[in-house]
């Protein structure tokens, strides 16, 4: 009897070198994922030019070399990728430690490290193992890849690696495969696979991988964004603004100047950038018309929508908003901002919302952020806070430009919120209050008897809002094309008694102006709606003509809470606590596609639906056909399977010719004479004129104890 | 029943990814490592219910020659129709592993028996290798094969009269019986005859030799011990059957015991190969004469 392994030995026997990978196709496929995925991590502005050449030229040198030399031990090769990797390693440390504070900046040097480590890795890869190790490493890489990238092309460059990698994986397979002796002759070869037949069974496994990665996809949990631990921050170019805490919005063209609607309606023409929204500036004409187009602005990471706020304004003169609040205070400090919470309530249940915006488009110094803002992660300061807590950086934000907040989110649900009542102290006071229950003198008497009519009667705050909101949704429409507003007339009159058609603009004034009617301090803030989520990048995608108005409600004991009947931002507590990952994929990939005439989707719905009917329809046919058939099998012609079946357990299959005494006597059955009978039983059932149904049932339980021996 | 066995290193890894990989989107918040994992687990379960196809198509047959001698080389032929990514073992007939596929095999067995059933080993890991299915499967043979024991040079202490070929004393000719030997054959008989024709010999009680194989009592003796003995029969047989001489050969199988004349070594391997360790009884009225005990003239390996 052997004696066992000891440690030393089996470190030994799992390091045997294997038998060198002779196959050209397998390396240059592993040559090629580890390039592409090399070169994902790179185009994300990872590793400087002397890395770059490294991976470029050294990797595929190194895969040269470990194939000219995989016959041979390489112990200098070895020992010198080890030195290389301890400097590599030392480097990396020392970047580590130099790191200050922001845990995020850890991903580039690690990222490189990986690199390093893959450059080095491909010197040595003389046997089917080691590929397999590069395989991985290669894999490793694109999850680093992945998690830096933001945008949708990374999926091309997931593709791209993903079809060399399968393949190398398959034939690694054959090729190991290959190397076992088969069955021939003398002089016989055995026949080369059928290559047609090979690249469509690889096809079709594909197919199903992809298949399955999709279900996976559709129940996996969103990435989330509530206990991420890094908070990317990064700005391009330092330009700061021309007044420090002013706001600048170079979108508007005409240095920034507020859009005048009536100047556009008598036919002036603008610079205004496609993607610039008029009300990311000092004043927000609600005669202005026209509204940004679909230029993608930023991406937000969050882990949940809501409105991306920019600011609020509190004065209105019956066409223009204004805001008195205009004395911005500069903050500093080391990050994170501590931010002063202007407005807020802190009513103790609330949620930390991370949110994370990469700039896409120069726009305003506006930092947008989701309501109750309370640390902000800004590559620069001073940051520039006013008192309705709006923020304005220092500098223009140009592409490329990141920033984190992380808001304090007050867990709010109508129910909670139907249940406060009106004290007889709300929590604001005096000038405070008095703001925000502003009305222009020129209001006209018809649209405060008719807040009147909305909300008499109505104790809750949140009760007459929800009740204005729906005379605005029944009695209103919604539409981006309406006609000039006319000079001299009440925006907010004029839509809710001539027009009732108008946009956010209209739609968001109306209701802070009937609040205000009925005594209930109210705002209108702008900023950007929640946007498309890509599920595969897990951000959400802003559009220039995703630029929102609504309101916000002073609720007493809950602070400002935003209300809008026209986008579909869910209140924080109502939200569902985890979405899929692969929720709204559908829907997303559905937008990103060309517009298919709707007969032609109609019908593709309807063939996809009849396709899956005939399937489910077939396969419970042949279900059906299949017992049917075997229930009309004599029980003889069963009973000799189910006997087959039980000596072939047994290890001893029936000869074709065995007869089922001869089977029952080399299965030494027959020394037993319940058997014999048994056998007796089946021979006259089979040749004989049959046998009663007590007899049959002695022969159907010996088998069954034969089963369970 | 085709199952799967213990996934491979690789799975391993992959797992370990996934893990990985969904840490880092919870904690950085990213959406593309989500795919990642997605199509880990695509990977991995394709990888585990993939090769239950090649299994459950897998078929074999092995056809073997009747007779072989341990340790010598034996070729069979396999028939399959499986894919070739399905690989077979069959550690009865102490053959690696193989891809099924069809013609000939070469395996060397390694003990004596008489094998009916072939028991085979399948494992399949199409496509990716990751994830290997196993399936144990039993082969009938046509018909069985008898593996005979090596047979050991022996020194047999016999009369030196018994060592002497010839001296038979031919009563006449007959036709030719299966298991008579080729020196028997009557030549001018056979030409006249135009069939062979043996001579028949007179009953001469040195022409029969007893060869008692005890093997001893089951379970009495080590395995070494017992094919020692099978050896140095088959050794000693062989030597008996190249004087001349008709062996009747006494062995315990499963049955009981046997006893019967031997002409021929390949006769002689047959008996050789069935016999098993049990109590040997040589009936009485045997024709008597030279007894040769295993048992006792073997010795030790």
């Amino acid at each position: 009897m052997s004696e066992p392994l000891g440690v030393m030995q089996r470190v030994r026997l799992a390091n045997v070198r294997g038998p060198a990978e002779r196959s050209l196709l397998v390396r240059a496929l592993v040559l090629t994922s580890s390039l592409v995925a090399a070169h994902a991590v790179l185009g994300q502005g990872v590793g400087g030019p002397a890395l770059r050449i490294g991976v470029y030229v050294g990797i595929p040198a190194g895969h040269l070399f470990s194939h000219l030399t995989r016959e041979r031990t390489g112990l200098l090769t070895k020992a010198a990728i080890a030195v290389a990797m301890l400097m590599a390693v030392t480097r990396f440390l020392q970047e580590l430690t130099a790191i200050q504070g922001d845990a995020s900046a850890v991903q580039v040097p690690l990222a490189e490290l990986f690199l390093w480590t893959l450059l080095l890795h491909s010197w040595d890869v003389p046997t089917r193992r080691d590929l397999s190790f590069s395989l991985v490493a290669s894999l490793v890489l694109v999850g680093v890849a992945g998690t830096l990238s933001v945008s949708l092309t990374f999926g091309a460059t997931l593709l791209a690696w993903l079809l060399p990698a399968f393949a190398a994986l398959l034939l690694m397979h054959r090729s190991e495969l290959a190397e076992m002796p088969t069955p021939g002759g003398p002089g016989v070869r055995p026949p080369p696979p059928h290559r047609g037949r090979t690249v469509a069974a690889a096809v079709g496994v594909l197919v199903l991988i992809l298949a399955l990665a999709a279900a996976a996809f559709a129940v996996l949990p969103a990435a989330g964004g509530v206990r991420a631990f890094t908070f990317p921050m990064r700005i391009e170019a330092n330009q700061p603004v021309p007044v420090p805490g002013g706001l600048v919005n170079p979108t508007l063209g005409s240095g920034g100047a507020p859009v005048d609607g009536d100047s556009l309606a008598n036919g002036a023409t603008t610079d205004r950038a496609s993607f610039g929204y008029f009300g990311f500036a000092t004043e927000l004409d609600t005669g202005v018309r026209g509204r940004p187009d679909d230029t993608l602005v930023m991406r937000v990471r969050a882990s949940a929508p809501d409105f991306w706020r920019g600011q609020s304004f509190d004065t209105f003169d019956g066409r223009r908003w204004t805001s008195t609040l205009t004395r911005a205070l500069p903050q500093r400090g080391t990050m994170p901002l501590e931010l002063p919470g202007f407005g807020s309530i802190n009513t103790g249940d609330v949620e930390r919302f991370v949110q994370t915006y990469y700039v896409v488009r120069p726009g305003p110094n506006i930092i947008f952020a989701a309501p109750s803002p309370a640390q902000l992660y800004f590559p620069d300061e001073p940051v520039y806070v006013l008192p309705d807590g709006a923020m304005r950086s220092g500098v223009l934000l140009d592409k490329g430009a990141i920033y984190t907040v992380v808001s304090n989110r007050p867990r709010h649900t109508a129910e909670k919120l139907t249940l406060i009542s009106r004290p007889p102290a709300d929590g604001l006071f005096g000038a405070q209050r008095d703001r925000y229950l502003q009305l222009p003198p020129s209001l006209p008497q018809r649209v405060k008897d008719l807040s009147a009519q909305l909300t008499d009667g109505i104790a809750s705050t949140y009760d007459k809002v929800k009740a204005i909101e729906n005379w605005l949704a029944t009695n209103t429409q919604y539409s981006l094309d309406i006609p000039p507003l006319p000079v001299g007339a009440d925006a907010v009159d004029h839509f809710l008694f001539d027009e009732r058609i108008g946009f956010c603009e209209q739609i968001g004034s109306s209701l802070v102006v009937l609040l205000r009617a009925a005594g209930v301090p109210a705002r209108l803030t702008v900023g950007y709606a929640a946007g498309t989520r890509n599920p595969l990048t897990g951000l959400y995608e802003v559009k220039a003509s995703d630029a929102h108005a609504w309101a916000e409600v002073w609720i007493p004991t809950a602070g400002w809470v935003s209300f809008d009947p026209t986008a579909d931002v869910p209140l924080a507590g109502d939200t569902a606590s985890r979405r899929r990952a692969g929720e709204g994929s559908v829907r997303f990939l559905a937008g990103k596609l060309p517009s298919l005439p709707d007969g032609l989707v109609a019908g593709l719905q309807a063939a996809a639906a009849g396709l899956g009917a005939v399937t489910v329809a077939g396969g419970a046919l042949w279900l059906l056909r299949r017992r049917r058939t075997a229930a009309r099998r004599p029980w003889v012609e069963r009973w000799m399977a189910a006997f087959e079946r039980a000596g072939a357990r047994r290890g001893r299959p029936r000869a074709p010719t065995e007869s089922a005494r001869a089977y029952a006597d080399a299965l030494g059955l027959t020394q037993d004479p319940e058997w014999r009978s048994v056998v007796d039983i089946v021979e006259r059932e089979a040749f004989g004129g049959g046998v009663d149904p007590p007899e049959r049932a002695r022969a159907d339980d010996a088998l069954a104890s034969l089963g369970r021996r | 029943m085709a199952r799967p066995g213990r996934p491979g290193k690789g799975v391993v890894v992959l797992v370990m990814l996934v893990v990985a990989f969904l840490g880092i989107s919870t904690t950085t918040g990213t959406g593309w490592p989500l795919v990642l994992v997605a199509l880990l687990i695509g990977t991995v379960v394709a990888a585990f219910a993939l090769p239950a196809v090649p299994m459950s198509r897998a078929t074999l047959t092995v056809t073997t020659p009747a007779d072989t001698v341990v340790g010598l080389p034996l070729t069979i032929d396999v028939t399959s129709t499986s894919s070739p990514m399905v690989r077979a073992c069959a550690p009865v007939l102490d053959r690696g592993w193989f891809r099924l596929g069809t013609g000939q095999l070469v395996v060397v067995p390694q003990r004596r028996g008489v094998v009916e059933t072939v028991r085979v080993e399948l494992r399949c890991a199409f496509p990716l290798g990751l994830w290997p299915w196993r399936k144990r499967v039993w082969v009938m043979l046509d018909r069985p094969l008898h593996v005979a024991p090596a047979a050991l040079s022996t020194e047999l202490h016999l009369p030196p009269d018994t060592m002497h070929r010839g001296d038979e004393l031919t009563r006449g000719v007959r036709p030719y019986e299966a298991g008579d030997g080729l020196r028997h054959v009557h030549w001018p008989a056979t030409a006249r005859a135009g069939s062979l024709q043996v001579r028949e010999r007179e009953d001469d009680e040195r022409t029969y030799v007893d060869l008692v194989v005890d093997l001893g009592a089951p379970g009495a003796l080590p395995e070494a011990l017992v094919e020692h003995r099978a050896s140095w029969a088959a050794g000693a047989g062989a030597a008996l059957l190249a004087t001349g001489r008709v062996l009747v050969v006494h062995t315990a199988e499963p049955g009981g015991t046997v006893s019967g004349a031997v002409r021929e070594r390949r006769e002689l391997g047959r008996r050789l190969a069935r016999a098993v360790p049990g109590a040997v009884t040589v009936p009485s009225g045997h024709l008597g004469g030279l007894v040769v005990d295993v048992a006792a003239e073997a010795g030790q390996p």
